[in-house]
């Protein structure tokens, strides 16, 4: 039960409530979604478990259910949810599978910089996939919230020396598949990050 | 396409660009919760209507029930047996179909039996025995 100003009956008044909901949403929202995005690679997708692990967590409250620690339930809820997507018809049956709606260029034309850009990062996505989710949720902590190992540790309670070991490895295997395929040019944003 | 050794720092900013470009600018508003409890101003509305409800259910129950056992108990000849109880055997009393009698004595039966006996004529009579002429 979130903290606040309580009414008459010790409960949390409706506007207390309210704003420990929009704080937990503030300070975790882009953790869910950081950690959801790791296990599918789709945006959309994350964003919808986010909000639902958030309405979830409000739903407990309503309920009367005591949440010692919102963060980790949050977390929890939302990998659960991202499983639960996998079991789903739209999951198993699909539309198309992504490789193809990689190539599915938009009605608007793209600047050809811009356009370049998404080709090279449809690119790593694929590399991204191919890795397991565990480093996956290294990586998407670490580059999409810019967080350091040891509070990557924290989160996913594992060792900071294995969250080192992780990264490195998962740096070196994406540096060397892009290598291969010959995505790293002068001209690429990637490249472009050296000079800086 | 030319091959090229990545630097570590490539990688690093290669990877900040591609995640944080899926990520939503801005980042959306919290969810809006729909809370499960009735307004304040609803409430006690819902809860009269709940016992006026609930009260007219029973009134319409108990009538049922009591206009069932009436009819019931009116089909089974309720009241006659209530006045036949009153009344004593050869006093005439409750309907007056058989007066007098009583399943001991049934004068009257006796008395309604010669009085037709009386008025039915022979049936024997106006009978003229003969040979039947069939078509």
């Amino acid at each position: 039960m979130p903290n606040g100003s309580a009414n008459d009956s010790g409960l949390p008044s409706g506007s207390a409530r309210r704003a420990e909901f929009e704080s937990l949403y503030q300070h975790y929202s882009r953790e869910v979604w950081a950690l959801s995005y790791a296990r599918w690679m789709d945006a959309d997708l994350a964003m919808d478990v986010t909000q639902e692990a958030f309405l979830r967590l409000w739903r407990q409250w309503e309920a009367g259910e005591d949440i010692q620690n919102p963060r980790a339930w949050l977390l929890r809820v939302a990998r659960n949810l991202a499983e639960d997507y996998a079991k789903s018809a739209f999951r198993r049956n699909g539309t198309q599978p992504p490789e193809f709606l990689n190539g599915v260029r938009s009605s608007q034309p793209l600047p050809v910089e811009m356009l370049e850009k998404e080709e090279l990062f449809a690119r790593l996505r694929a590399e991204l996939e191919e890795l397991s989710p565990g480093d996956r949720d290294i990586l998407t902590l670490r580059y999409a919230l810019d967080y350091d190992a040891n509070t990557i540790a924290e989160l996913l309670n594992v060792n900071v020396t294995a969250v080192h070991m992780r990264l490195s490895r998962a740096r070196q295997r994406l540096a060397e598949r892009l290598s291969v395929h010959g995505d790293f040019t002068p001209d690429n944003p990637a490249e472009r990050g050296t000079n800086r | 396409m030319s091959q090229s050794i990545i630097q570590p720092d490539a990688i690093d900013s290669f990877l900040s660009d591609f995640f944080k470009s899926r990520m939503r600018h801005p980042w959306p508003a919290a969810p809006v919760p729909v809370s499960a409890q009735p307004s304040a101003l609803v409430a006690p509305r819902v809860a009269s209507s709940q016992m006026d409800t609930n009260g007219r259910a029973r009134i319409t129950l108990a009538a049922s029930v009591a206009l069932l056992i009436g009819t019931c108990w009116y089909l089974s000849n309720g009241w006659q047996s209530a006045d036949r109880s009153l009344s004593k055997p050869g006093q005439g009393g409750g309907p007056n179909v058989l007066p007098e009698s009583t399943a001991e004595s049934p004068g009257a039966f006796e008395k309604n039996r010669k009085d037709k006996a009386s008025q039915t004529k022979d049936p024997m009579a106006g009978f003229q025995p003969g040979p039947i002429t069939l078509p």
